[in-house]
């Protein structure tokens, strides 16, 4: 993935200005910076999901998978109806959810669950859908130590040499996911 | 101040009780059961209805009648929302349709409806017409309402149209759908009395609320009012619940 971004900005806030980035195709890796660096804004032109930026882009993926910021969860159906949203059917989605430690909570209404079941949720979620590249946004925002390597270890294991970039400003995410390449924003 | 269940409750039944102690008093003041008749009278009168033929096929005839308006008003007002959300031409094409319906009067649609079909389905005609806008709008508002984090979740996921319906629109549209439902059925039934009122098809409720104006009946007029509240209250509940029911085991 190529993106040479001449300039992005929201409203009269400009993000980036005469900016390039390459992904190398296959690697991890990790976009390190502080809060209203552009993190999330460079992860969506990465993912194509933003196009509206003077600048060009080359090899962005067909089908990004993305584990969004906010849980982006439906509140008021319960957590396996979230699940079933991308799940093939109700069993897959019942294992996908005793997976993520949530078995119980599963009949619960998600404006129920704590901010760390929500996550692991959304994380469960997230592993469905077979793209070509992922894309992770603080995957473990409201995780505890325990959940965010429990985390960790099925992403790995569902990245599958696949092109992976993922955003955080905490460096133990770092060294629980690993990084082949790190970009720094400021 | 916290007031529970148990306490709410017996405050609003003393409310009730209070305003039929009200009624009560005036009515003796009053002292004329033609002007204001007493509670006592109704009821009496309401009973010797119930034990009436007449009473329960008139009672049918409108309820039937009603609800095939409530239900036509229903389908369409559920097909017309989700094609002007996905049309933005379809929404220009409906939007004065559902204006004027909004702003003409009941009588005037009722008059209007006579001269194209007959009395017997007068009501039907009326309480559609005058459900329709109120479903559409609240549905409509409801798709518009969606939240677009989740819908821009559901591209990325490659989710089909049909599990977008289920487990989105469905969850974000029926806490609209909902508190327009229970205004829907009130205005339903209230226009719909009114229509037979102005059209008087034979054997409806509407009929018999104008003979018992015409025959100065007025503890028949309260009992038939009486009737129309208890029906508006137990189909409002009735259909709330099934709507919340249904709506629960389609997003499980």
């Amino acid at each position: 993935m190529k993106v040479r971004i001449d300039r992005k900005a929201f409203g009269d806030e400009v993000i980036f200005s005469g900016v390039s980035f390459d992904i190398p195709d296959g690697k991890c890796t990790a976009v390190l910076g502080p809060s209203g660096s552009g993190k999330t804004t460079l992860l969506r032109i990465l993912s194509g999901l933003d196009r509206d930026y003077e600048g060009t882009s080359e090899n962005l993926p067909v089908r990004p998978v993305i584990l969004f910021q906010e849980d982006r969860l439906v509140e008021n159906i319960n957590a396996i109806s979230n699940l079933m949203l991308v799940a093939k059917d109700r069993k897959t989605a019942e294992e996908a959810l005793a997976a993520s430690g949530l078995g119980e909570d599963g009949r619960k209404v998600v404006r129920e669950l704590s901010g760390g079941m929500r996550r692991k949720l959304a994380i469960a979620r997230f592993l469905f859908p077979e793209g070509d590249a992922l894309f992770l946004d603080e995957p473990f925002r409201a995780l505890d130590d325990e959940s965010r390597r429990e985390a960790a270890e099925r992403i790995l294991k569902h990245r599958n040499g696949r092109t992976m970039v993922y955003i955080t400003h905490d460096p133990d995410d770092l060294s629980i996911l690993g990084a082949d390449f790190t970009i720094h924003l400021s | 101040m916290k007031i529970s269940t148990l306490s709410s409750k017996a405050l609003r039944t003393a409310a009730v009780l209070f305003w039929i102690a009200v009624w009560a008093a005036a009515s003796v003041l009053i002292g004329e059961e033609l002007f204001l008749p007493s509670p006592w009278s109704v009821v009496m009168r309401l009973i010797i209805l119930l034990g009436e033929g007449e009473f329960w096929l008139s009672s049918l005839f409108t309820i039937s009648r009603i609800l095939l308006g409530f239900f036509l008003a229903l389908c369409t007002a559920m097909i017309t929302a989700s094609l002007s959300a996905a049309f933005p031409l379809f929404r220009i094409l409906m939007d004065p349709v559902v204006r004027i319906i909004r702003a003409t009067p009941v009588a005037s649609i009722v008059i209007l409806v006579l001269v194209w079909i007959s009395s017997r389905n007068l009501s039907a005609v009326i309480s559609a017409m005058m459900v329709f806008p109120i479903i559409y709008t609240n549905v409509l508002q409801g798709i518009d309402g969606t939240d677009k984090e989740i819908l821009e979740m559901a591209d990325v996921y490659g989710v089909s149209i049909l599990k977008r319906i289920r487990y989105i629109y469905i969850p974000s549209v029926l806490p609209y759908f909902l508190s327009s439902l229970s205004i829907a059925l009130g205005l339903g039934w209230k226009s719909g009395i009114a229509a037979e009122v102005i059209g008087l098809p034979d054997g409806s409720i509407g009929e018999r609320v104008y003979e018992a104006k015409i025959y100065l009946s007025t503890p028949d007029l309260f009992a038939w009012t009486v009737v129309i509240i208890i029906l508006a209250y137990l189909f409002e509940r009735v259909f709330l619940f099934l709507a919340s029911y249904s709506a629960g085991r389609i997003t499980r």
